[in-house]
C-alpha cells in the first residue's frame, strides 16, 4: 500500500516540479531577451579563391567576458580587431584558472588558432612553455615580462601591456582641482609596483593642481589584497569618506563599486568624486564621475594579428602609453586638446573641473605624447622624506617596474 | 579623528552587509528547522539577485523586483526540495548542485546584461523619524532602504511563526522527529516542501537586497561567497531567528574591522587576518554550540536525514 | 538494471541541457560534439587527463571519508595546504640544500601527505569530541587555508626577482613531476592510480576498512561493536586530507611550477561531485575524473568554437549531478517494489 502511495505522491510531486521548472525556464528565456543571448560563430566561407588567407586568433581570458573590467576590456579589443580585419577569426576561452592555461592554449591550437593571446600575469609561464613547444605558432602575453625581445623567452612570444600611470597623473590633476577637503582616498587592489606607481602618479598630479589653489594634499590608501572584491571596495570607500574625510576616490578594483559609492554620496548631497577604470563608467556615476583611465586593446591586437597575416612577426615587449598606437603623435602645445585615440586615453571630463585645469590636463596630455613631460621627474621624495629622484632626474623603466615606496603626501605606509 | 564618526561608519557598513546576510540566514533557518539542509544558498542568492535586477530594470518597481527574486529562489529550491524530500537523496550533494546551477544559470542568462552595461538606480534610503536621530544606532539602523526594514520585520515574523503558531510547532517537530510527527497526523512531506520553498524565496530576496540596495550593476560573481557565510550563521545563531539578528550584525561588524583599522592607521595585525576572522569565529562558535550542553536543545535532530515512512 | 538507470540519468541531463541549448539558438548536436571532442583527439585527451589528476586524488580521499559517513567538503582547503607545504619545502631546500635532488620529490610527497593530514584531522577531532557539523568546519577551513596561502604568496614568500608580482620563486627542476614522454601528462598520475588501488584494498580487504563501513552505516552499531569512532574518523580524514594535499602538490609541481594566489580552480569541489557520481567506487573514480576532466576541456572547446558562455558548462555539470542523484532513488525504489 505504502509503495503504491509513495509512487502516486512521487508522480504528483514530479508533475509539480516539472511544471515549476518549465515556468522557470520560460521566465529565464524571456529574461535572456528571447534567447538572443550568445551568438554562434558559424564560419560562412565560399571558397572561390583558393588562396584566401585567414588568421585565427585565440584568446585566453582570466575572468568571464561579463566581468566589469579587465576581461571585458580585452574582449572589446578583440571585437575591435575582428571588425578592422575581415580575414580574422577569433576564438575565446574565458574564466581560465592559472592551473589550466596550458590546457586552454592547447584547446585553442587544436581548433586551428595560429596566434594565442593570454591576458593574465599568471599565464606567463604557461604561455612561455607553450611558445617553446609550438615554434611555428605565435604567442602574446599581457602584463608580464617574458618575451623574445626581452631575451628570456622564445622569439615567437611577445609581451604587451597598457600602462596607466600617466593617466593617473591626469586624474590627479582633476582631483586636486575639485577637492574641498584636500584629502583624497585610494582603494588599492594588491600592493605591487604597478598599483603603487599608479597611486604615486595620482598623488603627484593632485599635488600639482592643488598647489595652484594653495592647498595641501593628503592621500589615504586602503588595500583589499584582491583584484575583485566589491564588498571590500564598498567598505574601504565608505571608510575613506567618513573616517578620513576624503572627497575624491581613486581605485584599482575590477568593479564600479567605488564610483557607485561616490554617486550615492552625491545623491545625498555630499560632493564626492570618483573615476572610470578600464572602460567608460560614466553611466555608473552620472554626477560623481570626474574622468578616468580607459584602455583600448583594439589597436594592439590589430598590430599583432596583422604581423601574423603579413608574415612580418617580430617579438616585441610593448608597454603602450599615451601617444602609442595613435593616428597623429606630434604634440600640439599651442592649442592642446585631450584626444580619444591610442591604446590608453581619458574618460570624458566632468564639467565641474575648472576651465584652466582642463587646459592643463590637455597640455600635459599633449606633452606626454612625445615624452616632453614625465610625471616621475625629480625632485621627488618618498613619504619618509628620502630623495628618490634628484632634481631633473626622470624615472627609468626599472624604477617604475620595481617601485616599492610612496611619494610624499601619502599618509598610509605600505604594508610590511 | 572623531571616534563617534568611526563608530557610526562601522555601524552603517555593518547594517548593509549584515542585512544581506540576515535575510539569507533567516531563510536557511526556516528550511533547516524542518530537517532539510540546503547548501544551495549561494546559488539561490545569485539567481535571486539577477532576477530582481532584470525585473527592476524593466519595471522600475522594487516590490515586483523583490517578488521576482523570491520566485527565482523558490523555483531553484523546488529542485532541491524535490530531490531531497521526494527522492530522498544526499542533501549535501544536492545543495552543492543547486549552488553550481544557480551560479551557472545566472552567468549564462545575465551575460547580455553584463555586456551591455545595464545599470539601475539603487533603492533610496527612508529615514525613520525620531529613531534615526539616536546617535550611532539611528543613522545605521533607521536610515536604510525598505528591504532592510523588511529584514527586521522578518525576524519577528519568523520567530512568531516558529514559536507561537501551530504550524511552527509542526515544522519544528518534523525537523526533530519526523516519524513521530507523522504519527500525529502532520504531513511531513508538505511541511518540508513549504519550509524549503519559503527558505529559498528568502535567499532570493537577500540577493535582491544585495543588488538593488548596494551594488546596482550586474556582473559575474556578485554574491562573492556570502551564501556560505549565511549557512554558517545558521549554526552561529543556533537555529533561532532572534539570535540570527545578532549573529548577522555581529558578522557584519567583524567584516568592517579591516577597513576601519586601515583608516585609523592601526597596522599591528595583517589585513588577511581579518579576512579569516569570520571563518575562524564560525568554527569556534560551532564548537561551543555543538558541545553537548548546548546542542540538545538547538540543532534539529533530523537535519539532513531524509524521511521515509516505515512500511 | 542499475546500469540502465545510470545511463537514463545521464541521458536526461543531456536532454534538459539540450532544451536550454535550443532556447539559446545553439545546435545541441554540435554542442555535444564539441563538449566531447576531447575523447576523439589525443592532444585534448591528454589535457583531460592533466585536469583529472588532482580531481582524482581529492575524490579518492573523499571516498574514504564518505564511506565513514563523514561528509567532508574540505578538499579545496587541503589542496591549498598541500600547496603551502610543498612551497615551504622548495624554499627551505633552496636555502639549506639538505636533500640531494633525486631524493627531494619522494620525501616531499611524504611530508605533504603528513602535514595535510594534520589539517584534515582537525575537523575530525572536532566532530569526534564535540560533534560539530563537519560540512561547516571543513568548509570554513577551506577559506582559511586559501587566505593563508594567498597571504604567504603576496607577503613573505613573494619572489624577490618577480617585479613585485605575487608569486613564489619558480620551483627548480628537481621539484617538478616529470612529464610522461609525448604527452602533457605529469607523473603524479601514478600517485592517483596507486591511491585508487590503496583505497580499494583498505576498504575491501582490511579490518580498518570494515570498521570504516560499520561507522558509516551506524554510529551506534560501531559503538556496540567496540569500534572507536574518533580513531576511525581521524584516520579516515588524515588519509583523505593527505590525498587532497597531494592534489595541491600535483597542481604546483606538475602544472603551475610555483605558488600563485588562488591557484586551485575549485578542484576540491569538483572532487566531491566526482566522488558521488562514481558511487564511491575507487576504480570508477579514476575513469570518472578523466570523464570530468574531458568535460572541463570540452567546456573550453565549446566556448572557443561556439562562443558559448562559461556558465553553460556549470549548468550542465549541475544538471548531471542532479539527475544522477535522482537516479539513486530509482535504484532504491526498484528494491522496495520487488519485495
Amino acid at each position: 500500500m505504502s509503495v503504491e502511495k509513495s509512487r502516486r505522491s512521487f508522480l504528483r510531486d514530479a508533475a509539480f516540479a516539472l511544471g515549476g521548472v518549465a515556468v522557470g525556464a520560460g521566465l529565464g528565456y524571456v529574461a535572456a531577451g528571447g534567447g538572443r543571448a550568445p551568438v554562434t560563430q558559424t564560419v560562412t566561407k565560399t571558397t572561390t579563391q583558393a588562396a584566401e588567407r585567414k588568421v585565427v586568433a585565440g584568446f585566453v581570458y582570466v575572468g568571464p567576458v561579463s566581468d566589469y573590467g579587465w576581461t571585458h576590456a580585452h574582449d572589446a579589443g578583440r571585437a575591435y580587431a575582428k571588425k578592422v580585419c575581415p580575414w580574422l577569426e577569433t576564438k575565446i576561452v574565458e574564466s581560465v584558472e592559472e592551473a589550466k592555461v596550458q590546457g586552454a592554449i592547447e584547446t585553442l591550437i587544436g581548433q586551428g588558432a595560429n596566434i594565442i593571446f593570454t591576458t593574465s600575469f599568471g599565464f606567463m609561464e604557461g604561455t612561455a612553455e607553450a611558445a617553446q613547444k609550438h615554434p611555428d605558432l605565435y604567442f602574446a602575453h599581457c602584463s608580464g615580462y617574458k618575451s623574445g625581445a626581452a631575451g628570456n623567452a622564445p622569439q615567437n612570444l611577445s609581451a604587451y601591456f597598457a600602462e596607466f600611470y600617466q593617466l593617473y597623473y591626469l586624474n590627479g590633476l582633476a582631483a586636486g582641482a575639485v577637492t574641498e577637503t584636500g584629502v583624497l582616498g585610494y582603494v588599492g587592489a594588491i600592493p605591487i609596483p604597478e598599483v603603487i606607481r599608479h597611486i604615486n602618479a595620482f598623488v603627484l598630479g593632485a599635488k600639482e593642481s592643488a598647489k595652484a589653489r594653495g592647498k595641501n594634499i593628503k592621500v589615504y590608501v586602503q588595500w583589499l589584497n584582491a583584484w575583485f572584491d566589491p564588498e571590500g571596495a564598498n567598505k574601504a570607500a565608505t571608510s575613506l569618506v567618513e573616517n578620513n574625510n576624503a572627497d575624491v576616490l581613486a581605485f584599482t578594483e575590477d568593479t564600479p563599486t567605488v564610483l557607485q559609492v561616490a554617486e550615492s554620496y552625491q545623491k545625498k548631497g555630499k560632493r564626492v568624486w570618483s573615476f572610470s577604470h578600464y572602460s567608460d563608467m560614466s553611466k555608473e556615476g552620472p554626477n560623481a564621475h570626474l574622468t578616468g583611465q580607459i584602455v583600448n586593446w583594439g589597436p594592439i591586437y590589430v598590430d599583432f594579428v596583422t604581423q601574423v597575416y603579413a608574415r612580418s612577426w617580430r617579438s616585441v615587449d610593448i608597454w603602450a602609453r599615451v601617444g602609442d598606437y595613435m593616428a597623429y603623435k606630434w604634440a600640439n602645445l599651442q592649442n592642446p586638446k585631450v584626444e580619444y585615440d591610442g591604446a590608453v586615453y581619458l574618460a570624458p571630463l566632468n564639467p565641474v573641473i575648472p576651465e584652466n585645469v582642463r587646459a592643463l590636463i590637455a597640455l600635459r596630455w599633449q606633452q606626454m605624447k612625445e615624452m616632453l613631460f614625465e610625471p616621475f621627474t625629480g625632485p621627488i621624495k618618498d613619504m619618509d622624506g628620502n630623495v628618490r629622484l634628484k632634481d631633473g632626474e626622470r624615472a627609468t623603466h626599472d624604477i617604475l617596474w620595481n617601485m616599492d615606496w610612496h611619494v610624499e603626501g601619502v599618509q598610509t605606509p605600505l604594508p610590511k | 579623528m572623531d571616534p563617534m564618526i568611526i563608530l557610526t561608519t562601522m555601524f552603517i557598513l555593518m547594517v548593509q552587509e549584515g542585512s544581506i546576510l540576515l535575510i539569507a540566514t533567516l531563510g536557511e533557518i526556516f528550511t533547516e528547522r524542518s530537517g532539510i539542509l540546503n547548501l544551495g544558498v549561494e546559488g539561490l542568492m545569485c539567481f535571486g539577485a539577477l532576477s530582481s535586477f532584470i525585473v527592476y530594470y524593466l519595471t522600475g518597481n522594487w516590490v515586483i523586483a523583490t517578488l521576482a527574486a523570491a520566485f527565482a529562489g523558490l523555483m531553484l529550491s523546488l529542485i532541491h526540495a524535490f530531490v531531497s524530500i521526494t527522492l530522498k537523496v544526499n542533501q549535501t550533494v544536492s545543495g552543492l548542485a543547486i549552488t553550481i546551477l544557480g551560479l551557472g544559470l545566472s552567468s549564462f542568462i545575465g551575460r547580455p546584461l553584463a555586456l551591455s552595461r545595464v545599470r539601475i538606480e539603487p533603492l533610496e534610503s527612508i529615514r525613520i523619524p525620531v529613531l534615526s536621530e539616536i546617535p550611532v544606532i539611528g543613522p545605521s539602523f533607521f536610515n536604510q532602504n525598505p528591504l532592510v526594514y523588511f529584514s527586521y520585520v522578518m525576524v519577528i515574523i519568523l520567530w512568531f511563526i516558529l514559536y507561537k503558531t501551530s504550524f511552527g510547532l509542526n515544522l519544528r517537530s518534523v525537523g526533530e522527529n519526523p516519524s513521530m510527527a507523522d504519527s500525529l497526523g502532520i504531513n511531513v512531506f508538505l511541511t518540508r516542501y513549504i519550509a524549503t520553498l519559503v527558505g529559498g524565496a528568502l535567499c532570493g530576496v537577500s540577493g535582491a537586497l544585495l543588488i538593488l540596495g548596494y551594488y546596482p550593476s550586474w556582473y559575474d560573481g556578485i554574491t562573492a561567497g556570502r551564501g556560505w557565510i549565511a549557512v554558517a550563521l545558521v549554526i552561529f545563531s543556533s537555529w533561532n531567528p532572534l539570535y540570527a539578528f545578532f549573529g548577522a550584525y555581529f558578522f557584519g561588524l567583524v567584516g568592517t574591522l579591516n577597513a576601519t583599522f586601515q583608516s585609523i592607521g592601526f597596522r599591528m595585525i595583517p589585513t588577511d587576518f581579518f579576512r579569516t576572522l569570520p571563518y575562524l569565529l564560525t568554527i569556534v562558535v560551532l564548537v561551543i554550540f555543538s558541545s553537548t550542553r548546548f546542542r540538545r536543545r538547538k540543532m534539529p535532530a533530523s537535519l539532513g536525514k531524509p524521511y521515509t515512512r516505515e512500511l | 538494471m542499475s546500469f540502465a538507470i545510470s545511463l537514463a540519468s545521464i541521458l536526461s541531463a543531456f536532454i534538459i541541457s539540450g532544451i536550454i541549448f535550443v532556447f539559446s539558438n545553439v545546435d545541441p548536436i554540435l554542442a555535444y560534439y564539441n563538449l566531447f571532442r576531447s575523447f576523439t583527439n589525443s592532444a585534448l585527451l591528454s589535457e583531460a587527463v592533466v585536469r583529472a589528476i588532482p580531481i582524482m586524488l581529492v575524490a579518492l580521499g573523499l571516498t574514504l571519508a564518505y564511506k565513514a559517513n563523514f561528509i567532508s567538503v574540505g578538499g579545496e582547503g587541503q589542496i591549498y595546504v598541500g600547496g603551502i607545504v610543498i612551497t615551504f619545502l622548495v624554499l627551505w631546500n633552496a636555502q639549506n640544500r639538505f636533500l640531494p635532488d633525486p631524493l627531494f620529490m619522494p620525501i616531499a610527497i611524504i611530508f605533504v601527505f603528513l602535514f595535510s593530514s594534520v589539517w584534515g584531522i582537525i575537523p575530525a577531532l572536532l566532530k569526534a569530541r564535540f560533534e560539530t557539523n563537519e560540512v561547516l568546519t571543513t568548509l570554513m577551513m577551506n577559506y582559511i587555508a586559501q587566505i593563508i596561502s594567498n597571504y604567504l604568496v603576496i607577503g613573505p614568500w613573494k619572489d624577490p626577482k618577480g617585479y613585485g608580482f605575487p608569486h613564489s620563486p619558480p620551483f627548480p627542476e628537481y621539484a617538478r613531476f616529470p612529464l610522461i614522454p609525448g604527452t602533457t601528462i605529469n607523473s603524479s598520475i601514478f600517485i592517483g592510480i596507486f591511491a585508487a588501488i590503496a583505497i580499494y584494498v583498505i576498504l575491501a580487504k582490511t579490518k580498518f576498512g570494515f570498521e570504516v563501513k560499520v561507522v558509516g552505516d551506524s554510529y551506534s552499531a560501531a559503538k556496540y561493536a567496540g569500534i572507536s569512532y574518533s580513531k576511525v574518523v581521524c584516520l579516515v580524514m588524515a588519509i583523505s586530507a593527505g590525498l587532497s594535499g597531494l592534489a595541491g602538490m600535483s597542481l604546483l609541481s606538475g602544472v603551475i611550477g610555483r605558488l600563485r594566489p588562488d591557484f586551485s580552480p575549485g578542484y576540491g569541489y569538483t572532487g566531491i561531485i566526482v566522488a558521488w557520481l562514481c558511487n564511491l567506487n575507487p576504480f570508477i573514480i579514476v575513469l570518472g575524473s578523466i570523464f570530468f576532466g574531458g568535460l572541463l576541456v570540452g567546456g573550453e572547446v565549446l566556448q572557443g568554437s561556439m562562443g558559448l558562455s562559461v556558465g553553460i558548462t556549470d549548468v550542465f555539470q549541475a544538471l548531471l549531478l542532479i539527475t544522477t542523484l535522482s537516479g539513486e532513488f530509482f535504484k532504491r525504489y526498484k528494491l522496495v517494489w520487488r519485495r
